[in-house]
């Protein structure tokens, strides 16, 4: 596919590990150093893979882990680009799996049958106030037969889902599209991915629980407003808005 | 409340967008407000407790000073406010450290992005103003360091 000036930017670099510490952080040192928009750092294996507030991702061979430098232009609202990379997992398992219903749980992660197949997360860099590079690091866990306990519970696979191996290198290859595509259309619409967004959304109308500092409370999932935060009705009748705070299904 | 730390309060209360402020401590109550012209006056109530020779300096000509001094890092956004990567993590900064431009503070999630926010100025980490995993508002302020 191409975009831009005829040439895809997503992947045109490609730095291949068969193991590392985090792709994250190997795409922050190579951002730091002036890496080029789209440079991808994909490794076969990680050892400290990075999950949100330092939680542990677990990425061992067999699954699809990599991280995507991107450089904003400065009218870019980098807090939709965890709902964008949700959307784009979404979309390429849609793409090539058919059968299957690929599902987003607002707004980072994507999920089939319930269970978590890909994550999202990004780090943005700013010095004054100017987003100067994003690291958009994302796990999707392809080929991976068994997972340890409690994953177990909450993580799936497509191969433990399709029933076959699906080959790293095609889905890459379709996720990438998909990325480029949603993120140079989303700096002229939004809302339209916003649309998509709530039709994948698994969270509408379901009651959930937020966890903030001052503790739990609980509300139904209304929607998804037009910055990409969540809408809850609250117990009370009132709305709240929510942007950071940790969802779950009650 | 003895002179240093009185001092301390004029230089928060100076680079803050307040207008007017009153401290009660040990029967001794301080009030400072802003003038519209921009200069600051302090009074005092009842029984001082800063000797009558020791004379405050004048936060008029300290205002000059401490803006050219001080330097205020803002929320970029709304969002959650993290003073270390994860939890288990040592915090970026603590008061004093000395800091260098390109530094990274803090982060600020929105969205599940971690905003990694940076220093513009090389100093001394005077305050930091937020606690760690509250909420902040856009232009919060964050820190206040004491530029080289």
């Amino acid at each position: 596919m191409s975009l831009v000036s005829g040439v895809r930017i997503f992947g045109k670099k490609i730095y291949t590990y068969a193991q590392v510490k985090s792709t994250n952080k190997i795409a922050c040192q190579l951002a730091e150093q002036g890496a080029e928009e789209g440079t991808l750092v994909v490794s076969e294996e990680q050892i400290e893979g990075e999950g949100r507030a330092g939680h542990y991702w677990f990425s061992p061979q067999g699954g699809l882990w990599l991280s995507l430098i991107l450089r904003p232009p400065t009218s870019f609202c980098v807090s939709r680009l965890s709902i964008l990379g949700a959307i784009g997992i979404a979309r390429s398992v849609r793409k090539m799996f058919s059968l299957l219903s690929p599902r987003i749980r607002w707004p980072n992660d994507a999920i089939i049958n319930g269970k978590k197949v890909g994550g999202v997360l990004c780090k943005a860099r700013s010095i004054r106030k100017r987003v100067i590079f994003v690291i958009m690091g994302i796990g999707v866990n392809i080929n991976i037969e068994e997972f340890p306990s409690p994953l177990c519970f909450t993580a799936t696979s497509l191969k433990r889902e399709i029933g076959h191996s699906v080959s790293n290198e095609i889905f890459q290859e379709c996720l990438l599209e998909e990325l480029e595509r949603l993120y140079f259309s989303s700096q002229n619409d939004f809302s339209s991915i916003l649309e998509e967004a709530r039709g994948f959304s698994s969270l509408l109308g379901k009651q959930v629980g937020v966890q903030t500092r001052e503790g739990e409370f609980l509300g139904v999932v209304q929607g998804i407003d037009e910055e990409g935060g969540l809408i809850l009705r609250l117990e009370s009748g009132m709305q709240k808005r929510i942007s950071s705070e940790e969802v779950y299904i009650k | 409340m003895d002179l240093d730390q009185l001092r301390e309060v004029i230089e928060i209360f100076e680079s803050s967008s307040l207008s007017e402020m009153e401290i009660e401590e040990k029967g001794t109550r301080f009030r400072l407000a802003k003038h519209k012209g921009g200069n600051s006056i302090i009074s005092k109530e009842e029984n001082s407790i800063i000797p009558e020779k020791e004379k405050i300096p004048s936060p008029t000509r300290d205002k000059g000073i401490e803006e050219r001094s001080l330097f205020c890092v803002r929320s970029p956004l709304v969002g959650t406010f993290y003073r270390t990567s994860s939890p288990e993590e040592e915090p970026f900064i603590e008061v004093g450290d000395e800091v260098s431009v390109g530094q990274t503070l803090c982060i600020i999630e929105a969205m599940k992005v971690m905003n990694e926010i940076t220093s513009e100025v090389a100093g001394k980490v005077k305050e930091i103003l937020v606690e760690n995993g509250h909420p902040v508002e856009y232009d919060q302020r964050l820190f206040l360091i004491r530029k080289d």
